[in-house]
């Protein structure tokens, strides 16, 4: 999986893209704690390239949202299609995050 | 009737990396090659991270109309046996069969480690939704038709039915 990160309008911007699956879960999960650690607390997470996330992918992003709240930010999803958006349905995790 | 026998072995000389794959495939009427059976063993996550592709490719030969969801079963099962159910012991493998009949795909997934109890996995179904796990067993069961626990959870048998 590729991950690629920017900071824009103090926002940090998480592009995913391939399959995530749980080593990968474990990186995304290192990768954007370090930037709640430099402050920030507003993330939106880029999933249209993602073809697939299995548990360990859901269950880091619900980690991630859950620190981002605590810190009085949000954490968005963006471009959920396919097997992804599905698995966001029949978990019902559609229904705790935003999906803008 | 015509069977070919595949042999897959690593060629980056890290040992056995999904030790063996060994595919018994035939021509159908359209000539598409399918493949009827398919076996995989993993010693540990990362061989398993080096076979998933040709799992995924495999299951596209076998089943295309549910590869996908078959990827996503055997997956999830998978990382449960290597996180629920071997618990780093060393010597310890997973082994992957998929055998498709005329109507009927079975994978069975087993492991030689400890093994654990499949009533302690939670569900989506009862778990709070903030979790972040538990939800491997209810995604696995959206996805086959039948789910079945054995030898004390060191073994998952599911089906799906083809159409």
């Amino acid at each position: 999986m590729k991950v690629n990160i920017t900071v824009m309008d103090n926002k940090v911007v998480i592009k995913l893209e391939g399959s995530l699956y749980v080593e990968d879960a474990l990186l995304l999960r290192t990768k954007a704690l370090a930037y709640f650690q430099k402050g920030h607390n507003n993330f939106l997470i880029d999933l249209s390239q993602v073809d697939y996330i299995d548990s360990s992918g859901l269950g880091a992003l619900v980690a991630l949202q859950k620190r981002a709240l605590e810190h009085h930010g949000a954490l968005k999803l963006h471009g959920l299609t396919g097997v992804v958006k599905e698995l966001f349905e029949l978990t019902r995790l559609n229904k705790i995050f935003e999906i803008v | 009737m015509r069977y070919f026998i595949f042999v897959f072995t690593d060629k980056e000389g890290f040992g056995f990396l999904y030790r063996m794959l060994i595919c018994l495939a035939f021509k159908n009427k359209e000539g598409l090659l399918l493949i009827d059976k398919f076996n995989c063993d993993c010693a540990s996550l990362e061989e398993f991270r080096l076979a998933r592709e040709a799992i995924r490719e495999n299951l596209n030969k076998i089943c295309p109309a549910y590869s996908m969801q078959l990827f996503v079963a055997i997956n999830e099962a998978v990382n449960n046996a290597f996180f629920h159910g071997i618990n780093d012991h060393k010597g310890t493998q997973v082994t992957i069969d998929i055998i498709r009949n005329k109507q009927d795909l079975c994978i069975r997934i087993k492991h030689n480690g400890e093994g654990f109890i499949p009533e302690y996995i939670d569900c989506t179904a009862t778990s709070e939704v903030y979790n972040d796990s538990g939800r491997g067993i209810d995604i696995i069961r959206h996805y086959v038709d039948s789910l079945e626990f054995s030898a004390c959870g060191r073994e998952v048998t599911m089906h799906k039915k083809l159409k």
